[in-house]
């Protein structure tokens, strides 16, 4: 069987692999520099009876890349228009013609107007980051020097990523070389676990032992943008229908918990009635439990306040952006209609979604996706006023909205949810407390550590180019 | 454990906390490696995340959507109004050939042309109605929700919520270079304004586009002008690089949230449970 | 006749695809060649074949485990317990009346999936030390840059930095946030919108061909 080495690695690949099985490294369009004796690249599987529906194991070749299989299949051609055009890539290398355009040298999405009129291939923008497949377009031919310059720089990454931590900042080399395992083997990043240990005890520690003491100033920082949306909170009224779509489950809770149960709590507190729903399987579950617990928090100091059950669970859409535009045009079809969960009365409040639209909509989102989804899909179409809720890192990608007024307000991350906490009317309680103490002295010493290993990181960059 | 699952046994309580304990330290051993423990807690996760997720979208959406109607008044078909139609039959046709087409495509093709290549053909069309739908939505999701507002808000001529004590045109003006050179930097790479790479055909590196571009043109005025595109697309790249430190730094706070919460959990959430309380009790030689 | 796709079940796919999204462009953009009831039902549909459409997924998922278990493939311990938890699952979710707000399901939620799922995620929080000693460098390209922003950043949102440094720096990061950082981020948001609309259209013009 014809193998091609990886070279990152050196594992004998099959031809027709596109990455390595044993690193991952890509290597379509890698000069196959070895043939084992004894087998041709085209020999016939014999597993015929198990290609049905067995997947590729590490090792053997699935059935959409046996030579004689592809030939035989028409469709085989049209469904993997990639692996062909990877194939066509391999020939003209291997010939030094040919040039394969790493992300390094991405091309622009289009050239030119004329460029619309291209057939396109969205595999190619996935696989390669520019439209390398092309046929038509005029491809630039790389000169042998830049490509093997480009080659270069893929060594040199990956061995940044299998290298060693410096030994000039103070690390013991035996010690060192007694963690060490071959530096070919890729996997540099999994050998840092004792970097990554010392992080974990680090916030470990800060939690059990080095938690601050109470903040005497105005505590986490208020991002532009938070004052809004608290003021768009606070002057909704009594009974207003806010619609609350719900987009972080558990796998990002331990974050957006602390944004959204301040949000909740306010709203609860001006007596909206919530229409909750999510489009992810566990967001209806999350929002019950947060939800429970700002109630509880509400209920110590300001039991009077709630009135009744002022949330509508609207349970889970399926079909992402083809199917959120419902709660647009017409939200009573959009959310649920099974009587057993929503009573008549809350039949009417939710058809009342589709007169006069929701008072307030807040996205509470862990990806940017989520916020410029509903304000793609839905704003467009209702015009309702709309605050996010969202995880740190979502802040600068949804703050052009923002400028542009299509977000009324925006809070995000653990210190967003910390500045909407002190502004709550209500008194926190010790447990409350003591864990966004904990939280911020971890919080304080996890980013020490990383600062410190920032600059460790510099200081090897330093090393190694006074290094011959 | 959440008050959702109370009404169960105080055992299953106890199982569920030392099944929430188990899994996560499974799934976290990874960090040391990527071990048998660290297999067996992603397959637990996997296999009850699918199964939660068909009952979820069976309860939640196909039950009490298209299935209970239907069974409702399983005779409706003979006297379907056009609404009925629209909304609950012409939906189960095409579910149906989803699922019978998709199970189909999973299996080995037919030998002979039949029933099953006929079922094969008919699952393409709720795909590509699907498919339709997500194209229309996308496109016109972009210009009116995307394009449309930040070009408007790009060059609006109205003040922005600025600080009062700068320039406001300056930050206007500020803004729109930077916009511009971000987009003029994805399109033509670090490499705009450099010779033979001129806007009337940016990507190319033929000879094509000098010729074209300095055909009727002084060259003085084209080396201007491609020395202005550089500097607009490095105004522009420099703006990315500030904006992908900070996005960075933003990541940090976002995943460290999320590894404090996890060990605050492990370290003050499970020792303040009953069952750790009972089991600490017995270790120490005491009563509960 | 039915052995290839290539030929007028193409056309037709095709011809789905374009007034499907023809009439919801339409719609949305106020031309009126499609009624708003037509794409309201659109929408609709999308939902119900979004249901249909994840439960085959899991049937493929399911499948292949199946597969691996019968053919005694690598790991199909782990696969017979995916199945047996995938089972169960299931059985606690359809058999109670409240699907899954039944004391069953909320019991796996937070036996199972709430935990292992925030665990999971958790793990990247530890993995970006790593990222950060490595590609956190001044001499790599726009290194400067980077390192500004992400060190600018840090002094304002971590507690203890957050104290010590000077409000004008504070303010300079709420400028750096609400002006040159929002354009670039706006530049590439128009540069997406701007890439769905031209890779739209030369699908179609590539599928037209």
């Amino acid at each position: 069987m014809a193998t091609s080495d990886c070279p990152h690695c050196g594992y004998g690949n099959p031809i027709s692999a596109q990455f390595c099985v044993q690193c991952g490294t890509i290597i379509a369009g890698q000069k196959p520099p070895s043939v084992s004796s004894g087998e041709s690249a085209n020999e016939p599987d014999a597993r015929d009876d198990d290609q049905e529906s067995a997947p590729p194991l590490n090792g053997e070749e699935g059935p959409e890349q046996q030579p004689s299989t592809a030939s035989s299949d028409p469709d085989f051609s049209e469904s993997r228009p990639q692996l062909a055009a990877a194939e066509d890539e391999t020939d003209e290398d291997s010939d030094g013609q040919g040039a394969v355009r790493g992300p390094s040298q991405a091309g622009p999405l289009l050239r030119g107007i004329g460029g619309l009129l291209e057939p396109a291939d969205p595999l190619s923008y996935i696989m390669s980051g520019s439209g390398a497949n092309e046929p038509t377009v005029d491809r630039p031919i790389a000169p042998s020097a830049e490509l093997a310059a480009d080659e270069e720089e893929r060594r040199d990454l990956r061995r940044l990523f299998s290298e060693e931590l410096p030994t000039a900042v103070g690390a013991v080399p035996e010690i060192v070389a007694s963690v060490a395992e071959p530096s070919q083997n890729g996997d540099g990043l999994q050998r840092r676990f004792w970097l990554e240990v010392i992080l974990l005890l680090g916030m470990a520690g800060a939690l059990l032992w080095w938690a601050p003491g109470p903040p005497g100033g105005a505590g986490p920082h208020a991002l532009p943008g938070l004052q809004q949306a608290h003021r768009q909170v606070d002057t909704l009224q009594p009974n207003s229908l806010v619609l609350v779509n719900w987009a972080y489950d558990p796998a990002t809770a331990g974050e957006m918990d602390l944004v959204a149960q301040p949000i909740v709590e306010h709203l609860l507190q001006r007596q909206a009635k919530l229409i909750v729903f999510s489009q992810l399987p566990g967001g209806p579950a999350t929002a019950r439990r947060v939800i429970a617990r700002a109630e509880a928090s509400l209920q110590r100091p300001s039991r009077t306040q709630i009135t009744a059950n002022l949330v509508i669970e609207g349970g889970y859409l399926p079909g992402g952006s083809a199917s959120i535009p419902l709660l647009g045009v017409a939200p009573a079809r959009a959310l649920p209609v099974d009587p057993t969960w929503v009573d008549l009365r809350e039949r009417f409040r939710i058809a009342e979604l589709g007169e006069a639209g929701p008072a307030l909509t807040v996205v509470i989102a862990a990806r940017a996706e989520d916020v410029r989804r509903w304000l793609e899909q839905v704003q467009p179409l209702n015009g309702g006023t709309v605050i996010a809720a969202t995880s740190a890192v979502v802040d600068p990608s949804v703050r052009p909205y923002l400028h542009s007024g299509q977000l009324a307000g925006l809070v995000s991350g653990w210190d967003g949810g910390g500045a909407y906490v002190r502004r709550l009317e209500r008194a926190r309680s010790v447990e409350e407390q003591a864990r966004s103490l904990r939280h911020a002295g971890g919080l304080n010493w996890g980013v020490g550590i990383l600062i410190v290993a920032v600059l460790l990181g510099n200081l090897a960059g330093l090393t190694e180019r006074r290094t011959p | 454990m959440s008050p959702f699952s109370n009404g169960l046994p105080g055992v299953m309580q106890d199982a569920g906390l030392i099944l929430g304990l188990a899994v996560s330290l499974m799934i976290g051993s990874y960090i040391v490696r990527d071990s048998f423990l660290a297999r067996l807690g992603q397959y637990v996760l996997v296999g009850a995340g699918l199964g939660y997720t068909v009952v979820l979208v069976w309860r939640n959406v196909l039950w009490p959507r298209l299935f209970a109607p239907l069974i409702a008044d399983p005779m409706s078909w003979q006297s379907v109004s056009v609404t009925g139609l629209l909304n609950l039959w012409l939906p189960l046709l095409l579910g149906v050939l989803m699922w019978g087409g998709g199970l189909e495509l999973l299996r080995r093709p037919p030998a002979r042309p039949g029933g099953r290549s006929l079922l094969r053909l008919l699952a393409a069309v709720p795909a590509a109605i699907l498919g339709g739908v997500v194209l229309g939505v996308a496109v016109s999701g972009a210009v009116q929700g995307t394009l449309w507002p930040q070009l408007s808000a790009a060059v609006a001529t109205a003040d922005g919520p600025g600080r009062a004590d700068q320039p406001t045109w300056l930050i206007r003006f500020l803004t729109l270079i930077i916009t511009g050179g971000v987009l003029i930097h994805l399109q033509l790479g670090p490499n705009a304004g450099a010779a033979g790479n001129g806007p009337s055909s940016p990507g190319s590196t033929s000879s094509e586009g000098p010729r074209a571009a300095g055909a009727g043109r002084p060259k003085l005025f084209r080396t201007v002008f491609l020395m202005l595109l550089r500097l607009w697309e490095g105004i522009g790249r420099r703006a990315l690089w500030l904006a992908a430190g900070i996005i960075f730094a933003r990541l940090v706070a976002a995943r460290f949230s999320l590894t404090l919460s996890r060990l605050d959990y492990l370290l003050f959430e499970i020792p303040r449970s009953d069952l750790w309380q009972l089991v600490w009790a017995s270790l120490r030689g005491g009563g509960p | 006749m039915f052995s290839s796709r290539s030929g007028w079940l193409n056309r037709i796919v095709l011809l789905i695809v374009l007034l499907t999204a023809g009439g919801i462009v339409s719609a949305r953009l106020g031309l009126s060649l499609a009624p708003t009831e037509a794409t309201t039902t659109l929408y609709g549909w999308a939902l119900l074949l979004g249901g249909f459409a994840i439960i085959l997924g899991i049937a493929n998922a399911v499948r292949f485990h199946l597969v691996r278990v019968q053919r005694g493939q690598r790991e199909w311990l782990f696969s017979l317990l995916l199945l047996v938890v995938f089972a169960l699952v299931v059985g606690a979710g359809i058999t109670s009346p409240e699907g899954t707000t039944g004391l069953l399901s909320e019991w796996v939620f937070d036996a199972v999936l709430a935990p292992g799922q925030a665990t999971l995620f958790a793990l990247t929080g530890v993995f970006l030390i790593s990222a950060a000693y490595h590609f956190l460098r001044v001499d790599r390209p726009g290194g400067i840059w980077i390192l500004a922003g992400a060190l600018l950043m840090f002094l304002v949102q971590t507690p203890f930095l957050y104290q010590i440094v000077p409000q004008s720096l504070v303010d300079l990061v709420d400028w750096l946030l609400s002006w040159p950082v929002m354009a670039a981020m706006r530049g590439v948001l128009l540069g997406g919108a701007l890439a769905v609309l031209f890779i739209s259209l030369r699908l179609i013009v590539n599928s037209a061909k």
